[in-house]
């Protein structure tokens, strides 16, 4: 039985164009968390979220509709019936629980919050916060990426921003090298934020003795190599990092990036590598929405899975 | 290897340097789950090849293709030095301009 | 029989996800780095033996040849589907049993890689010793089959020593189990079943479980890199390390031309120029520094020109002084690709596999060195040089069509130095498909042609309709 893979990737491509994300929400959802914060809208350098970590919580409950369709064989009547995955997700994204979102939109108030505690200024576009197209790029949509490449740079560019600083590592790995070979006049300067934070000398507020193991992503590790900063950044909090089974280069993938292709096969990536994290420790830290959303599902009851900045803004800010 | 640039040739090209070794599969977290050859980066290295190499091409190699991580893990391990992450990448392209249908290139 | 029929009674007896008959995954699982593709009517996935057990009672009863797979990395076309029946792939068998420190051994199915069976093994601080190159793709059934060396092989010698205990399933009409060997160091029951299916090549019976000896990973080892202007220099620094009755942990070598891609192409960091020779030794760490000097004195009296030392794993590792030599076959791979005209066509990249008496080292390198010349065919050489075990590399474009007689001629001169020297063709590959012809000229040459009557009545008593992996070795 072939996947409906061609109907996946159609609505993908349908929803990037209609609304400039991959699932269809409304534009507040992705700006929502910065409202009472006070971030200027002009500035030369933005926190620039390429809206994952706000669309994270959606993407999870349509994975887990996608999961029990395949798992009833359902996928090729819905194919041979003309039947409308999209129509679904319309349907679940009402039904996405507040908490999960609030989560997320806590994760980048408390970037924001360390961010603000180094020398860099910087601002935020909100409605203007837009999707990289990573997906768009990872499925070989090469073509659409292009169209929507070009319109997030000419915006970004009309808007005067000069250096994007980034959150999350398929944002980073599009904005700084896929953007830079796509785009011939690209020109943006593109930081992470752990980045940002390692190269700051931040004093930590308080120590916090803790064990936890640490599940690198795979584009921060092995496209970026930002894997020093991470670590360095959690020690000098105290922080005391068990190393897991295959970690930095090696790592292994939390299963995440064919949630949508193939949630069950999806699933048992990440059961895999949760044995592998939650044996070395039950602290495990994440730095990626997608691995946190991979990971959380399969996760035991007596394992936490956390935001990496969630540990920093304990250990950095008051 | 973005977009148009991309032919059966750089495919050709870069692919035949895979001598089947294995060393790549190890770290393959989907070959890990489905314990088959075909969900592994050898797999999927040959699927290209014989899709455009040979003319053979199902849907199971579609399946294979699509279920790929592109996390790179493999990348770090051919002897070769095929980026293979990044050609699997590009191969969807390749398959979506096309509508599915790879083209065999008769030696 | 008509293939549907056949895949859908073995479908009964597997399950439905455990067959498959997709003519993509049928190419997949009918080619191996031999270059050898083959055809297949099935691929099967077993995940017992008493599945084993039944796959091959049917096969028997229909007379459907089965071809029991690793992971394909052989080069010699031994895991090849000759011609039609059924790829029999222990992906799904790859569970370790039993761990048991006290009593040295692992019990593990077959489908697991080396590689991660060491993983495992490394936390109770043992290790299985056998590390062919392949180590991270080899299967511990592919490997048993084989008789896998590696570059601990100068210390470990091959998998022969480290099997204490099989279960196999033989091609009779009822799928027999049977248990050979046993859990102990010592065992004396009858004639040595482990020993002979140990390098059978998957033609006598099937592995579905095996009991390996381990070994602690040793306290301390220390490791010194050299290179050397003449290859004479550094055969004869081998014979004066191995004359001086220094127990070897590893002894390797590379020759100049793979050194030079080395330096080129390789972010390495050591440097050097001319052939490269790397010597382990398990020491305890007290004695360290000791042996170290005596090795470096031992290679300067041979005029080494530059050398590096390590004082323990780590150091070498981080040193680089491995990484060097664990490229030879990669490094082959990529001169040879640089010399490829046809971007479509594939370069045939041939390691051999000779192994002769290590006093007949410098013989052996002057003779390849010669046939280098007279062929006009590139070749490196690098290998175990610890065990005499050399492995000469040449290559030829596959559309290359004038060439690629002289390069057939050229490889079957090479086996025969092996043979000639009172050394092998056949070290830790095997026969397989490729060097059949060349078994039989190396019993002629042995006048001993009768040992081969031998074997081949052996594999009648095992396989009497033979349908296990039919067409190799014989």
């Amino acid at each position: 039985m072939a996947p409906p893979i061609k109907e996946i990737l159609r609505i993908i491509v349908e929803n990037v164009i209609r609304v400039g994300m991959p699932i269809p929400v409304s534009r507040r959802v992705v700006f929502k968390w910065a409202e009472g914060l006070g971030l200027k809208k002009n500035s030369e350098t933005i926190l620039f979220t390429g809206t994952l970590y706000q669309l994270v919580p959606y993407i999870t409950s349509i994975v887990g509709r996608l999961e029990s369709i395949e798992k009833s064989k359902l996928s090729s009547l819905l194919m041979s019936f003309g039947a409308k995955l999209s129509g679904i997700a319309d349907r679940l994204l009402v039904r996405t629980p507040r908490g999960e979102i609030e989560r997320q939109y806590e994760v980048l108030r408390r970037i924001v919050a360390l961010l603000k505690k180094t020398d860099t200024r910087f601002g935020y576009l909100y409605e203007d916060d837009m999707y990289s197209g990573a997906l768009l790029y990872d499925m070989g949509l090469d073509n659409y990426f292009r169209e929507h490449a070009e319109k997030v740079y000419d915006r970004l560019k009309d808007l005067g921003v000069e250096t994007l600083i980034t959150v999350d590592p398929h944002t980073t790995y599009i904005m700084k090298e896929v953007y830079r070979e796509v785009l011939p006049r690209y020109s943006l300067k593109v930081k992470n934020y752990l980045e940002v934070l390692s190269s700051s000398d931040l004093t930590p507020y308080r120590i916090i003795r803790k064990d936890v193991t640490i599940h690198d992503p795979c584009y921060y590790a092995r496209y970026l190599k930002i894997v020093e900063e991470p670590r360095k950044l959690l020690r000098s909090g105290g922080i005391n990092i068990i190393e897991a089974n295959r970690v930095r280069e090696l790592t292994f993938c939390c299963g995440g990036p064919i949630e949508s292709i193939s949630p069950t096969l999806s699933r048992s990536v990440a059961l895999m590598r949760m044995d592998e994290l939650s044996t070395s420790c039950k602290n495990i830290v994440v730095m990626c929405p997608i691995c946190y959303a991979n990971l959380s599902r399969v996760k035991a009851v007596d394992t936490n899975v956390d935001d990496i900045s969630n540990y920093l803004y304990s250990i950095y800010c008051e | 290897m973005f977009g148009e640039r991309i032919s059966e040739e750089v495919f050709m090209r870069e692919l035949l340097k895979c001598s089947f070794c294995g060393f790549c599969e190890w770290v393959c977290p989907t070959l890990k789950a489905e314990e088959s050859r075909l969900y592994g980066p050898r797999g999927r290295v040959n699927i290209i090849i014989f899709a455009i190499k040979d003319g053979v091409w199902t849907d199971l190699g579609l399946r294979s293709i699509f279920n790929c991580l592109v996390c790179g893990a493999c990348n770090t391990q051919c002897p070769a030095g095929i980026k293979i992450s990044e050609y699997i990448r590009s191969f969807r392209y390749y398959l979506i301009s096309r509508e599915f249908r790879p083209c065999f290139i008769a030696k | 029989m008509n293939k549907n029929d056949v895949v859908r009674d073995l479908r009964k007896i597997v399950g439905s996800g455990n067959i498959e008959d997709d003519e993509l995954i049928l190419k997949l699982y009918t080619r191996s780095a031999s270059n050898i593709d083959g055809s297949a009517i099935a691929v099967v996935f077993p995940r017992s033996s008493e599945e084993v057990s039944n796959i091959v009672r049917y096969c028997y009863k229909n007379d459907i040849k089965i071809y029991p797979q690793g992971s394909a990395s052989e080069l010699v076309g031994s895991s090849t589907p000759y011609s039609d029946g059924i790829v029999l792939s222990f992906e799904k068998m790859n569970k370790v049993k039993e761990v048991s420190i006290l009593d040295s051994y692992v019990i593990t199915e077959p489908g697991i890689r080396l590689f991660e069976l060491n993983q495992l093994l490394a936390k109770y601080g043992y290790m299985f010793p056998v590390d062919p190159a392949s180590v991270k793709s080899a299967s511990v059934g592919g490997a048993i089959n084989n008789d896998s060396g590696g570059m601990m092989g100068a210390r470990y010698g091959t998998v022969k020593n480290w099997v204490l205990e099989l279960e196999l399933v033989i091609p009779d009409e009822h799928g027999t189990i049977l248990r050979v060997g046993s859990k102990t160091m010592k065992y004396r029951g009858g004639y040595d079943l482990v020993r002979l299916i140990v390098g059978s090549e998957g033609t006598l019976a099937i592995t579905t479980s095996a009991t390996l000896r381990i070994t602690p990973i040793p306290e301390n080892i220390v490791t010194i890199g050299g290179f050397f202007q003449d290859m004479r220099d550094l055969m004869e620094t081998v014979i004066d390390v191995k004359t001086k009755g220094i127990e070897l942990f590893v002894m390797e070598f590379i020759d100049d031309k793979t050194v030079e891609s080395a330096c080129r192409t390789m972010n390495l960091k050591i440097k050097g120029e001319g052939h490269y020779l790397l010597t382990s030794i398990a020491v305890a760490r007290e004695a360290s520094e000791r042996v170290l000097s005596t090795l470096e004195s031992l290679y300067r009296s041979h005029n080494v020109v530059q050398l590096y030392k390590a004082r323990s794993q780590e150091e070498a590792e981080k040193m680089g002084l491995l990484d060097i030599r664990r490229a030879l076959y990669p490094l082959a791979m990529k001169i040879a690709h640089e010399s490829r005209r046809d971007p479509r066509s594939k370069m045939f990249v041939e390691m051999e596999d000779i192994s002769v008496p290590p006093s007949k080292l410098i013989e052996a390198v002057n003779r390849l060195r010669s046939l280098e010349a007279s062929f006009g065919i590139p070749m490196v050489i690098g290998g175990h040089v610890g065990d005499g075990n050399i492995h000469p590399i040449v290559w030829v474009e596959e559309t290359d069509r004038d060439k690629l007689k002289t390069f057939y001629e050229m490889i079957k001169e090479i086996r025969r130095i092996g043979t000639e020297l009172g050394g092998t063709f056949s070290s830790e590959h095997g026969v397989g498909i490729k060097k059949k012809e060349r078994l039989v000229e190396e019993f002629e040459f042995k006048k001993s042609l009768k040992s081969l009557e031998v074997m081949k009545e052996v594999k009648k008593i095992f396989d009497p309709k033979g349908i296990l992996n039919p067409g190799k070795m014989f």
